[in-house]
């Protein structure tokens, strides 16, 4: 009888160590269903906002921008103090800071990371966002080899001096373009950087860089924040956002995005508590390209605008999860003109420019857009315009292209025609206009915009430190891109959506449309319940 | 002499020929009545009701593809986005889309572009795949070794990541649809040609003509190629449904027939996210096609049986 006892004793002590009560914990791993924009995770030579929820759970910049737009300091101790001209920022980097790699973070590693940017081989995208630095434009140019308004004063200690005030500095090195790169491991991993090793001072390091299938990161054991709940994070890429969502529901993903398109149906659908919705600071318009041999003519870019009939798209076809842009400057940011018209539809008047232009007959164009990218809000606001501005005579033909052509074809300056959807890096309209428009920013985005008056009030706005100024100079070169160059054509500020299992806990939105994970936890026993 | 040497050749394959109408006879006991070999073929072919059931969809498919215009209740690309994603009802007999369009019209307006992608590659593919073949088989030798091998180099890659493979060189459109699937599908009419060609060179009425002093082109056109008629038929009829798949593969990943045009692979690509909301979506353009693939597959089924002398007896 004694052995008996003993026997199912045994037996029921093996089943719970078996159920877990009594082995090891199960580990938090977050799985999010990531896009995979077959790009470098290197932010110096991509802009993807899908690239950044990865890179930005790596690798810091010394500031970083919170859900609340607060500019908050991460790599360095307090708050950089500026002189009182506003040209000189001291920093103190936080002592022990150590990267992935066990080496500790000194100011040469950030000398370096901006160095990096400035430098041509780098080939960066958004150097923008501090060219101002003194030395810079003579790094970009090729003309030196180191930056000269960057002192090293110590390993903690340094200096960065500007060329003019840039009232949105502190704003502009908070984006994930500023991170900072470990001078040792990056310098050697040349260009296997971002693409095979990504190594940052971030509260998770990269455990498997795998760029067909995933990034598999765990929790950084000796992170010099506060310390993250989860164990790690699975960016899983699953290029169909069909598959995507199966696998959300089948729950092999915990979170993840929702496009626009599908939001009406889930939202009547048992799955509607679990959808998140925010709006982010961005705006989807038409990108024409400049240098096109149609395009170039502003009558033909103007006579587009006039052919689409926003209100209806966003009624009918977005179902109120848009409203209308009236300008490309974002309502509330800086320089944000609240009286500016409704752009109204007028297909006889469209019909006049191409008339004007020379195209009587109608004109045609091609618009590239990603396949992926062709069944979700984007791709149908593209086939509603291609069939209203038809009435107008303007064929447009929608070319699908693979992620990696559009790459480069896009930092070529060689799309004719894109749907674009762009997000501020910053929450000035610096991180807004200039990224997107100003000449050399447009050059590699494919607009090839160039214009020495717009390129001359952003230069005045950057340099100005009196907001009302910078708003009124802002305010003017939105005007001169959008209702006389027509250099973008401005029309949607849409909501964004997001599904996430109700035990993923703290989750919250930034302004950048970007996913951070800082803090985010699971609830396990609600998962497993 | 090309005349006597047709009439010599029609024997040899079991075809032709005055002699041939009483051999099923006495084999069957039937009492067919010959009409030569296409009347023969034809009658054995709407013997079998299933091909004739084939034959009347094909039939309904073309007048679908050329009348289009006529019979489609709507512009398949016009838009009324206010109506969009409305299950089927009395003015959308199978519903609207997601951007409001008719997807009754987007399936008859579908139908040409499956038709004539599946023709036109076959087409295109018979062309190359004959030309080559019936070369290869007539001279032999290094002629034989060059082309027999490009045929096996062509035929090594996965169908359908070759079709992708050359997209992705000459970018999406309904033409560069065309010249893919020929490109993919020239393999097998070359072998089959290549094999039937060698075997017919052989015979006595070809080198009769050789000694007459007949051109090779002459022999090749006149009475060898006659000779392998049925084949290409039947390869044709039966690669069209190929065809038509690959076709909505490639559209389905995007690199196929550019919107607004209605492929039915771009639809039950769109279709696909709203399957488990609007199932009926999805459902109309997939049962076109196989509807479509199965028509063309028994059809092509049913000709082979009729057009193969192996099969009479």
């Amino acid at each position: 009888m004694k052995t008996l006892r003993v026997k199912i004793l045994a037996a029921l002590l093996l089943t719970l160590c078996l159920t877990g009560v009594c082995g090891a914990a199960e580990k938090k791993i977050l799985r999010y269903g990531a896009i995979n924009q077959k790009s470098t995770l290197d932010m110096q030579v991509n802009t993807y906002s899908r690239v950044m929820d990865i890179a930005d759970m790596i690798v810091e910049p010394l500031l970083r921008i919170d859900e609340e737009n607060r500019i908050l300091p991460v790599l360095v101790r307090e708050m950089p103090r500026s002189s009182e001209d506003g040209l000189v920022y001291s920093f103190s980097l936080k002592p022990d800071i150590k990267f992935h790699d066990g080496t500790t973070l000194k100011a040469s590693d950030v000398k370096y990371s901006f160095e990096r940017m400035f430098r041509p081989s780098t080939e960066a995208l958004m150097s923008y966002i501090c060219d101002m630095i003194i030395g810079a434009q003579d790094m970009l140019e090729g003309r030196a080899e180191s930056l000269s308004g960057f002192k090293i004063i110590d390993d903690q200690n340094f200096e960065i001096t500007l060329s003019y005030p840039y009232a949105p500095f502190l704003g502009s090195i908070a984006t994930s373009y500023a991170g900072i790169y470990p001078e040792k491991a990056c310098g050697e991993a040349g260009k296997d950087w971002g693409l095979s090793v990504y190594i940052g001072t971030g509260p998770f390091k990269v455990t498997n860089l795998d760029i067909d299938n995933g990034v598999f990161t765990e929790r950084f054991e000796d992170y010099h924040g506060e310390n993250q709940p989860l164990d790690g994070i699975d960016f899983i890429f699953i290029e169909d956002p069909n598959t995507r969502r199966m696998e959300y529901e089948r729950g092999n993903i915990d979170i993840m995005m929702l496009d626009a398109t599908m939001y009406p149906e889930y939202a009547s659908s048992k799955l509607a508590s679990e959808i998140g919705s925010y709006t982010p600071l961005g705006l989807i318009f038409i990108n024409p390209n400049m240098s096109d041999e149609r395009l170039g003519n502003a009558k033909i870019r103007e006579a587009i605008s006039l052919a689409i009939d926003r209100r209806t798209i966003a009624q009918d076809l977005m179902k109120g999860t848009a409203i209308e842009a009236r300008t490309f400057l974002l309502p509330g940011m800086l320089g944000y003109d609240d009286k500016a018209p409704v752009f109204e539809r007028n297909v006889e008047r469209a019909k006049e420019l191409l008339t004007e232009a020379g195209y009587p007959d109608g004109v045609e164009t091609e618009s590239y857009i990603r396949s992926t990218n062709m069944n979700t809000m984007l791709g149908r606001i593209l086939l509603a315009v291609q069939n209203q501005v038809k009435e107008a005579g303007i064929d447009i033909k929608i070319v699908q292209v693979d992620s990696a052509a559009m790459t480069e074809m896009r930092n070529g300056g060689k799309v004719p025609l894109e749907i674009f959807d762009w997000y501020a890096d910053f929450p000035d309209p610096d991180g807004f206009i200039y990224s997107m428009l100003y000449s050399s920013n447009a050059a590699t985005l494919t607009s090839n915009y160039k214009s020495a008056e717009f390129d001359k009030l952003l230069d005045d706005a950057r340099a100005a430190t009196d907001p009302a100024k910078r708003a009124e100079l802002y305010k003017e070169a939105d005007r001169l891109a959008t209702r006389v160059d027509f250099a973008a054509i401005p029309l949607f500020h849409e909501k964004s959506y997001y599904l996430a299992k109700p035990y993923v806990r703290n989750f919250k939105m930034v302004y950048n449309d970007v996913y951070h994970f800082h803090g985010v936890d699971l609830d396990l026993d609600a998962k497993n319940r | 002499m090309s005349d006597t040497v047709r009439k010599d050749s029609a024997p040899l394959s079991g075809l032709t020929g005055e002699q041939e109408p009483k051999f099923p006879e006495q084999v069957d006991g039937s009492s067919r009545k010959s009409g030569g070999f296409l009347a023969d073929s034809a009658e054995r072919l709407f013997e079998n009701r299933l091909v004739v059931a084939s034959a009347v969809v094909l039939l309904v498919l073309s007048i679908l593809a050329v009348f289009a215009p006529l019979l489609a209740p709507y512009d398949p690309a016009g838009q009324v986005l206010s109506d969009s994603l409305q299950g089927p009802r009395a003015n959308h007999l199978l519903g609207t889309d997601e951007m409001g369009r008719d997807i009754l019209s987007r399936i008859i307006y579908g139908t040409r572009i499956s038709l004539s992608v599946g023709i036109v590659s076959q087409l295109i593919a018979c062309v190359i795949g004959v030309l080559l073949g019936s070369i290869a088989g007539f001279y032999g030798g290094l002629t034989d070794t060059v082309i027999s091998r490009s045929i096996e180099i062509f035929s090594a890659f996965p169908e359908l990541l070759f079709a992708i493979g050359i997209m992705f060189v000459l970018g999406p459109g309904v033409i560069n649809v065309f010249i893919a699937l020929g490109l993919l599908s020239w393999t097998s009419y070359a072998r089959l040609v290549r094999g039937q060609v060698m075997q017919l060179r052989e015979m006595e009425y070809t080198q009769a003509c050789i000694v007459c002093g007949g051109s090779n082109a002459r022999i090749i056109v006149r009475h060898l190629l006659p000779n392998c008629f049925s084949t290409i038929i039947v390869l044709v009829t039966l690669g069209i449904p190929g065809a038509i798949l690959t076709e909505a593969s490639l559209s389905y990943i995007g690199l196929g027939v550019q919107p607004p045009t209605a492929s039915w692979g771009q639809m039950i690509s769109t279709a696909q996210q709203y399957i488990s909301f609007y199932p009926f979506y999805s459902i109309a353009p997939g049962v076109a096609i196989i509807i479509t693939v199965l028509a063309f597959n028994i059809f092509g089924d049913g000709l082979r049986d009729a057009l193969d002398p192996r099969l009479r007896v």
